[in-house]
């Protein structure tokens, strides 16, 4: 990387890193460390391939979003999932949306990276499921189902959501 | 209702705080914490090393010296199939035999987590036992039950296994063991019930993967290969067969990968290819029996992650995979009949399929039975109880009856 291309990349990591920070505290589960950690990573990859990397924002983006998939728990075959721990149930009652709010982010957090990552990409990036299909190189099916199957563990870990979410496809 | 998720992200992720030094950090390798960037190095050198380790070509069949015994075993005759249902609505787990058309539960399993992280997660095995009609903790680190419920191979181990019994079901007897040199962690007969396959791994692929906290192991890989065993006759040959890859970026558009440390090999429904799983779609790569590359047979099978046929045994009607409502279709595409299931598993006969019901109007996934319910979803047969949450689930295993 020369001078110039040093002063670009810099001038591209102020510009959009808080951007990308708040995707990246998504990800992590409103894990500031690991949030932190998953950028940085990301834009060192960005780095080593500066010169040759056409839209560099769908590059980082994209590898955050892969190094999500790549941490996907590891599932068994024929269908289970590995769940060590029963499920935490949240405190019954609020009633504010505010309150509902943080409800949601603890449900959200105790989501495996997987079922995070395809509800951000939903909901957050605002992506389609061909979209978040194409961004994760999975099918279109698997994206559905882990949307599907993500929608239901978080009601399930927090059931005074279950009314909110319920008609979420 | 979608806002409450987008609101809730969108406020969530203000919270987030932008270092100042991030193009500093990603230019010179600085490192925020030591130890947490070095397992993330590690884990992105892991996965490039993989890449220049992992050769998918054959390697020749090595003959298993330990496993050189030459006198055939008889094994005790197959009987005649029965095709009843035969459900335990009472009990959980199941204490009676489960059964419907040409299936049945021949086994289950639960999970035996350790407490911390990257712990082993192991499977405790119930089998069929048709001297009491229904099952019998076992200790064996993995079992599978022959097509016919007359004969099961069984393997010897902690987690891993050096030896399989094939043991006749009806008596109990361990008929041949046969001893192997690679540590093997799962066992799956082919459809005839002739042979044996074994997937070989270098140490146990379940551990217990806290949320939020990355086991530098999570995704090592660990399948060396897979045993072919003719449980006849004793003989087992090894095939060298490394994990597949995880993703990377820059993959082309469509490369199949599997990020899971358990890999296990399954056959296809005539025996005569073998397949190994992915984490996309498909969810098979089919492979000949000596490990070289193989065209899929069928579309239908090569995207289901399950190992039973697709096709009704009429050949007529197709499952066309996991949904709420689930379809059937015809061979012209046309939707034959909705089922209100999860899970499509496999045909009982012709016109009944067995899959994962939810429970009443199914607000929670997790709240599921084993049912049986016909093409048009109208008839539904509860088969087993319904189980709720993860905590003392159990998994049947299906077999051909």
């Amino acid at each position: 990387m020369d001078a110039a291309q040093e002063r670009g990349f810099r001038e591209f990591v102020s510009t959009r890193s808080p951007a990308l920070m708040r995707l990246g505290y998504l990800l992590a589960g409103g894990d500031q460390h690991a949030a932190e950690d998953l950028l940085q990573a990301a834009l060192a990859k960005l780095a080593a391939k500066w010169a040759r990397v056409d839209s560099p924002e769908a590059y980082v983006r994209q590898i955050m979003y892969r190094q999500q998939v790549s941490w996907w728990r590891t599932a068994g075959r024929r269908g289970e999932v590995v769940q060590a721990e029963p499920p935490e149930r949240a405190q019954e009652g609020p009633a504010h949306r505010s309150e509902l709010r943080m409800v949601l982010r603890a449900a959200l957090s105790k989501l495996t990276p997987r079922q995070r990552t395809v509800l951000v990409l939903r909901y957050f990036e605002d992506l389609t499921d061909q979209q978040v299909a194409r961004e994760l190189g999975v099918s279109v099916g698997t994206v559905r189902s882990t949307a599907h199957r993500s929608l239901a563990r978080l009601r399930e870990i927090a059931p005074e959501l279950a009314k909110e979410l319920e008609t979420v496809a | 209702m979608t806002d409450l998720l987008r609101e809730g992200l969108a406020e969530w992720a203000d919270e987030a705080r932008t270092p100042h030094d991030l193009a500093d950090r990603a230019l010179r390798g600085r490192r925020r914490k030591p130890g947490r960037w070095l397992a993330v190095g590690a884990a992105v050198a892991t996965a490039a090393a993989l890449v220049a380790v992992f050769v998918p070509e054959r390697e020749p069949a090595t003959p298993d010296p330990a496993a050189s015994v030459t006198v055939e075993v008889t094994y005790p005759p197959r009987p005649a199939a029965e095709t009843d249902v035969r459900t335990d609505t009472e009990n959980n787990p199941p204490k009676k035999l489960i059964a419907a058309g040409q299936y049945a539960v021949s086994a289950y399993f639960t999970y035996q987590a350790g407490e911390s992280n990257g712990d082993p997660v192991k499977r405790r095995w119930s089998l069929y036992d048709p001297r009491s009609g229904g099952y019998e903790d076992t200790g064996w680190a993995w079992v599978d039950v022959a097509p016919g419920l007359h004969l099961a191979a069984v393997l010897e181990g902690d987690g891993l296994g050096r030896r399989v019994g094939l043991m006749d079901l009806t008596t109990r007897e361990v008929l041949r063991w046969i001893d192997l040199e690679q540590p093997a962690g799962s066992l799956v007969w082919s459809p005839d019930g002739s042979r044996l396959l074994a997937t070989t791994y270098s140490e146990y692929p379940d551990m217990v993967q806290k949320d939020g906290e990355q086991h530098p192991d999570v995704h090592k890989p660990v399948r060396t290969g897979y045993y072919l065993i003719d449980p006849a006759t004793g003989n087992a040959e090894h095939h060298a067969l490394p994990s597949m890859e995880d993703s990377k970026f820059g993959d082309p558009e469509g490369k199949p990968f599997n990020m899971n440390r358990r890999q296990d090999l399954g056959w296809s429904h005539d025996g005569a290819l073998l397949w190994m799983p992915t984490a996309t779609q498909p969810a098979k790569v089919y492979l000949t029996l000596d490990g070289a590359p193989a065209e899929a047979p069928d579309k239908a099978t090569a995207d289901s992650y399950r190992s039973e046929p697709r096709w009704s045994p009429d050949g007529t009607k197709l499952l066309t995979g996991d949904g709420l409502p689930t379809k059937v279709v015809g061979r012209d595409g046309a939707v034959l009949g909705e089922q209100r299931l999860l899970q499509q598993w496999a045909w009982a006969d012709d016109e009944n399929v067995i899959g994962l019901g939810c429970y009443r109007k199914c607000s929670n996934e997790f709240h599921s039975s084993l049912v049986m319910t016909s093409v048009d979803g109208k008839k539904v047969t509860e088969l087993s109880t319904y189980q709720k949450g993860d905590e003392g689930r159990w998994y049947p295993v299906l077999t051909r009856r």
